[in-house]
């Protein structure tokens, strides 16, 4: 099956669950936009960051829930991200979500180039040949508690609501996917440097819904910290190994946690549309490679910020559209991989 | 018109309201300085804490015929709503308009000094869930889109409102 197909087919599951959301009478009973839209990961909140808030329209007498598609595309790259997940009670959200980073043929050949210029004076002409894009797909379970705080009620207090998350992922394509010269079937994230096809992050994040105010608009403002071994969100992969290609030898590592933070608002223009930004710094701990400096491009890897911004249209408690700008910064062989984002959410 | 302090959050403010309120009410004429001085022993909600408004919700709602106005159509459509209009069985629609209007007017900035019930004793023994409370919400957010007041002055009321919460479910 093609992978536009397949990825068709995903698109299809928030539609599905719209049709049983609305036909089972089971809509939630809190009030429109607090569940958020699905961020890319999975998590309830905005483009990029995870909000406080819990998905879905469940109250604390409720269960919620939401499915969404999600699709970036770029130049070379296209991100993809469908998946699932529940509210339970307004307390605890859990959530399942499958990425894809789709890579052009032309960032395979521009590195594979980069590997025959850098390797031939030393191993003669390679005997492979690349030919085809690749894909990495990544699984991401996710869970997040509300810890205390109530974003939206608590009209009379500063204290937002605060959320403890969790991101288990696991990149199912780390070694292998993509044949390039020399090295044969090898994946991406190795390739560049990246230590594990697993990670888990943590992260809190405190989000206030402001109602009223400024222009008599409902602003939300939320902000997270977030302790990742990630590479570019764990699409390449998670932490820092650098092997020397020729001999095996380690050159350096680097498995510790590192800070990544997170800012995002969002304002009611008017009461079904919502504009919002989000801005997310990445630790880049793959940049400064030696190997990929062999070749000429030790920071190939390298990672920018990311942010994106977005409107976002709620017109019933059943289905949410996203239009988005995003930059997630600088993709291997692409500097700035600004992109439309188009995302569907069905929720109840 | 005068507002003193009204730190009692959620909800007793509203009973308090009749001790702490000067009994001028409603003979001294509105003037701008003393409303903004006063907004500062006012200081409950977000918004009214950061609000740059010179002039009263009350008056940019128009007064209290313009919220009586939205408050007898939110009725209406809380007594037609079958998510919560039960709640409402026996109670009496003409005083349930009054005394909303009262507290819409008094947290408002207006004229007005609810002396009725306190949140919590109005609700006591009806275990009132938050879909139920937000169901209330809807009905008036709809009530205040069809009598044409501004979207930001919808969001204002909401926000003056929505603190009542823990005081009116689960008693």
């Amino acid at each position: 099956m093609s992978l536009t197909r397949r990825w068709a087919e995903m698109a299809l599951i928030p539609f599905l669950m719209t049709v049983v959301f609305s036909s089972a009478h089971a809509q939630g009973g809190r009030l429109l936009a607090t569940g958020g839209v699905s961020q890319f990961e999975g998590a309830a909140g905005g483009g990029l960051e995870p909000w406080a808030l819990i998905t879905g329209y469940g109250t604390e007498d409720e269960i919620g829930g939401a499915a969404h598609y999600t699709t970036i595309h770029t130049d070379s790259y296209g991100l993809q991200s469908a998946g699932v997940k529940l509210g339970f009670f307004d307390r605890l959200e859990l959530s399942y979500t499958r990425q894809r980073l789709s890579v052009d043929e032309d960032v395979v050949e521009a590195t594979a180039g980069a590997l025959v210029s850098g390797l031939e004076p030393i191993l003669g002409a390679p005997t492979v040949q690349t030919v085809s894009g690749t894909a990495i797909d990544m699984d991401i379970f996710g869970a997040k508690l509300r810890l205390f705080g109530d974003a939206v009620y608590a009209q009379d207090s500063w204290a937002p609501q605060i959320s403890l998350g969790v991101q288990h992922k696991r990149n199912r394509d780390f070694g292998r996917g993509v044949t390039v010269p020399y090295l044969g079937d090898v994946g991406v994230p190795a390739l560049l440097g990246a230590a594990d096809a697993n990670g888990t992050d943590f992260y809190l994040t405190a989000t206030k819904v402001f109602l009223g105010v400024p222009f008599g608009r409902n602003l939300l403002l939320s902000t997270s910290v977030r302790a990742t071994k990630a590479n570019a969100f764990g699409l390449l992969g998670f932490g820092r190994e650098v092997i020397n290609p020729l001999d095996g030898t380690l050159l350096d590592a680097d498995d510790g946690y590192e800070y990544e933070w997170g800012f995002s608002a969002a304002m009611f223009l008017t009461p079904t549309v919502v504009l919002g930004g989000d801005y997310r710094t990445q630790s880049s701990r793959l940049e400064d490679q030696p190997v990929l400096g062999l070749l000429g491009a030790p920071d190939l890897a390298e990672e920018d910020n990311a942010y994106d911004v977005y409107l976002a249209w709620f017109p019933n408690k059943t289905l949410s559209f996203v239009a988005a700008y995003v930059d997630l910064g600088n993709l291997p062989f692409q500097a700035d991989s600004d992109a439309v984002y188009l995302s569907l959410q069905a929720s109840f | 018109m005068k507002r003193f302090t009204l730190q009692q959050r959620p909800l007793p403010i509203l009973s308090l309201g009749s001790v702490l309120m000067l009994s001028a009410c409603g003979t001294v004429p509105s003037n701008e300085s003393t409303a903004e001085s006063n907004l500062k022993n006012y200081d409950r909600t977000l918004y009214e804490q950061l609000s740059t408004e010179d002039a009263s919700l009350y008056d940019r709602l128009g007064g209290y015929e313009a919220i009586e106005a939205f408050v007898i159509d939110g009725v209406d459509n809380l007594l037609a709503d079958e998510r919560i209009n039960f709640l409402f069985e026996g109670v009496d629609a003409n005083n349930l308009v009054f005394q909303l209007s009262e507290q819409i007017c008094d947290l408002a900035g207006g004229p007005c000094i609810y002396d009725g019930m306190s949140m919590e004793d109005a609700h006591f023994g009806l275990d009132i869930t938050e879909a139920q409370f937000n169901a209330l919400v809807e009905d008036f957010q709809q009530a205040m889109r069809d009598n044409d007041v501004p979207y930001g002055l919808e969001n204002q009321v909401v926000a003056l409102l929505a603190p009542m919460k823990p005081a009116i479910i689960n008693r």
